[in-house]
């Protein structure tokens, strides 16, 4: 349902709205919750970092967004439609976020063409144009026939928001994507980043421990504490 | 000046003792060669269709036991990964058992129970079913048998693989819109190739050089014909042609691998797993549980138990039933001398492809892996042409008989021992160097210590494979020289079940604490079987 009204919504102005409402999460057969009661709306094409210290939950809240963690209670809606709540549960396929992780994931059999191009289907007839735009767009040009061994930590972290980039998300969700980079990369690479996020208009969440580079990159701020946010 | 002179001593050191291993492992097979394809009856005895047969049978019986292989150990890697099956650790050790039982006892047990005649026909006769009862001997019998037997080594480096696998792979292919299926086909299964294919490899190699379990039930693949022309006939020129076919088969299944191109693994021991999934069964876990018990039961417990049952019945029916401790230390001392042996031989190779990378080393070590790739019939075989008509003196003692071993099993001393060498951090030997200590010394005090773990895990790998080795134990034995392994052959072959129960149990019982060590310790066994 969700999947197949996706043209329709992608022409709503709710596109790349994120909505949770009350949203439980927890550990399977722990009663302690990671987020209780969480809240939280995120307009279409803005940029939100979330803060917290390790272990406060920000992976969690990231996973229950994509769909890789089910919740307990309350309602995420994405593009204006219900996505998770006790009973309902798409699947994180048919959500359409870019997920950018933490030690980026990328598939390490395919070169940087073939993983950028991973959630584009193979008969679609633009693959190979809508490859190249982002390509040029992380400007890894020389490097599409590499393999992410092949490739520094700055451009395999590339690569990753590219790849995530490549299916046109209605949002992107990063996971500590500078954490393994030195501190003049990650400057560096958190401009690029954001030149690019901006370019595409998409909507973005960031989550990291690092204050001065939530502030550099996001629109809004929030701190994670308890399971629960509050403003910076 | 002097440190150039001293820096060749030990290069060329390490070279001449590899170059003179490598011999050794090399010219009884390069002979075997040259005198079978030198033979004036080579291209009538090889173009006959009894050899076209004998390796249609020998082909299909490698591709049915590895596919089944792989879908047993898939399925119970599955499970024991990636779900909340109970009592894991007890389900992966007894996954791991079939490994100490050798087929020949198996190949025995399953005979006399589900064969022609058997325990179970004779159960199924008396209620007079026994018309729709299929026929076990043959190739379902054999492939029963050795993919029962076969399995855990596609198993034990497929956990491995799965266990070391970060699932932000599939959850980044699933956030990128492909389904379960899709992201199986596309990420899940080509990250677990390189396991499937080592894995895999082991067992195709397994199937083609086994010799007691397709003979037991009446198979005829490579193995057994060869040793029946060597035994027999007599006819020694058909077997080395026989042998031939044999070794190309081995390197054809060899160079399979490398044409399936990839590296050996996508992952490095740092890779997170940080959110390995494990998938809740609820109700169906006491289910998936007894089915997992399936093949482990099947693999070995049921042969177990078998071997138990002959001993007790022989007993019982006052069977003479003795414990020849003169049998029992023979095993024995040939296991630990041919430990002993392979590692003194593969230390050099090993100390030379891994410190010395370059075009000889490389040559020398593949050369060194002959034993990995023949099936050990072929290397008995050139080992008897070669002594005969060499070095007659030590035809039959048990000098031949120790280095055959030692060819056969150096390349399990040899790869358990340059993982961990590769692995050593080099600044800890140049810092020795730099303290003043020589190349020599540097070895015997800061690297064999480092590295002694994985020496003894070799050691006790030979240890285990040359206490269940059949064919080339029958084939270079000294006369009158009983081993265990002998002893259940010789038995089982005449239908004495009940006396060959007991040097069976010994096998097991010796070769089980070596086993459950390694599979704990390692968690996964790179040998052949």
């Amino acid at each position: 349902m969700f999947s197949k009204n996706y043209k329709k919504i992608k022409k709503s102005s709710n596109y790349g709205k994120i909505q949770m409402e009350d949203v439980r999460v927890s550990f399977e057969g722990e009663n302690k919750a990671i987020l209780d009661n969480f809240s939280i709306s995120i307009e279409p094409g803005e940029f939100i970092s979330i803060l917290g210290t390790s272990g406060v939950g920000k992976t969690t809240l990231l996973r229950a967004i994509s769909g890789f963690k089910r919740i307990d209670k309350g309602y995420i809606r994405i593009n204006g439609l219900l996505t998770s709540s006790s009973f309902v549960h798409v699947q994180p396929e048919k959500r359409r976020l870019g997920f950018v992780f933490q030690d980026y994931a990328l598939f390490p059999h395919i070169n940087v063409f073939e993983n950028i191009g991973f959630g584009i289907s193979k008969r679609d007839k633009s693959r190979t144009d809508k490859i190249n735009k982002i390509i040029d767009l992380i400007a890894l040009k020389s490097h599409e026939s590499k393999f992410p061994v092949q490739l520094s930590g700055g451009q395999q972290q590339r690569v990753a928001i590219g790849r995530a980039l490549a299916i046109n998300p209605s949002a992107i969700l990063m996971d500590e994507p500078f954490s393994n980079l030195d501190y003049k990369l990650k400057e560096s690479l958190s401009r690029e980043v954001k030149k690019i996020i901006n370019q595409s208009k998409t909507t973005a969440i960031l989550v990291t421990h690092d204050e001065v580079e939530a502030k550099r990159l996001s629109d809004k701020c929030f701190i994670l504490e308890n399971g629960k946010l509050k403003s910076v | 000046m002097i440190k150039i002179r001293k820096a060749n001593l030990d290069y060329y050191g390490l070279l001449t003792s590899s170059v003179l291993i490598v011999a050794l492992v090399s010219i009884p097979i390069v002979y075997l060669i040259i005198r079978a394809v030198s033979s004036e009856d080579f291209f009538e005895l090889l173009f006959r269709q009894r050899v076209f047969f004998i390796l249609l049978r020998s082909i299909f019986l490698v591709i049915s036991v590895t596919l089944g292989s792989t879908l047993i150990s898939f399925f119970l890697a599955h499970f024991l990964v990636r779900t909340n099956i109970p009592f894991k650790k007890f389900l992966t050790v007894l996954c791991c058992l079939p490994i100490v039982i050798p087929s020949y006892v198996y190949g025995m047990v399953f005979v006399n129970i589900l064969g022609p005649k058997g325990k179970f026909h004779d159960l199924l006769s008396s209620l007079r079913i026994t018309e729709n009862f299929p026929d076990f001997y043959g190739f379902w019998g054999a492939t029963i048998v050795l993919t029962l037997l076969s399995y855990p080594y596609i198993f034990l480096p497929l956990r491995s693989a799965m266990l070391r696998m970060d699932s932000s792979f599939e959850d980044a292919s699933r956030s990128l819109g492909r389904g379960r299926f899709k992201t199986f086909f596309y990420v899940t299964f080509p990250l677990l190739s390189p396991a499937l294919r080592s894995g895999g490899l082991l067992v195709a190699l397994y199937t083609l050089s086994d010799f007691g379990a397709v003979a037991l039930l009446r198979y005829e693949t490579f193995t057994w014909a060869i040793m029946t022309q060597f035994e027999g006939a007599f006819n020694r020129v058909s077997a080395s042609v026989l042998s031939l076919v044999l070794v190309a088969i081995a390197v054809l299944i060899l160079s399979s691998d490398s044409f399936f191109k990839g590296p050996k693994s996508y992952f490095s021991s740092s890779s997170s797993n940080r959110f390995l999934k494990s998938r809740n069964l609820d109700y169906k876990r006491w289910f998936i549980f007894f089915i997992i018990c399936i093949p482990p039961a099947m693999g070995a417990l049921f042969p177990f138990a078998g071997l138990l049952y002959w001993l007790f019945k022989g007993i019982l029916l006052g069977e003479s039933i003795i414990i020849e401790f003169g049998t029992i230390f023979n095993s024995l001392f040939v296991a630990i001398l041919a430990a002993a042996f392979t590692l003194l031989i593969s230390c050099p190779i090993t100390f030379f492809a891994a410190r010395y990378k370059n075009s000889i080393s490389r040559l020398i070590e593949k050369i060194s892996y002959i034993g990995f790739g023949l099936p050990s019939i072929v290397i008995a075989i050139s080992f008897v042409y070669f002594t005969i008509n060499f070095v007659s003196p030590i035809y039959q003692t048990l000098v031949v008989l120790i280095i055959g071993y030692g060819v056969l099993f150096l390349p399990v001393a040899v790869s358990s021992m340059k993982t961990t060498l590769l692995q050593l951090n080099p600044n800890l030997e140049d810092a020795s160097r730099g303290l003043g200590l020589g190349y020599w010394s540097t070895m015997w005090r800061v690297t064999i210590p480092l590295i002694m773990p994985s020496i003894l895990a070799g050691a006790l790998l030979v240890f285990l494979l040359t206490l269940k080795e059949l064919p080339l134990t029958m084939v270079l034995a000294p006369l009158n020289f009983d081993s265990l392994s002998l002893k259940v052959w010789g038995f089982a072959s005449e239908a004495f079940f009940a006396k060959a129960a007991l040097p069976s149990i010994m096998i097991i019982l010796l070769s089980g604490p070596a086993a459950a060590y390694l599979v704990f310790k390692r968690n996964e066994l790179d040998i052949r079987g």
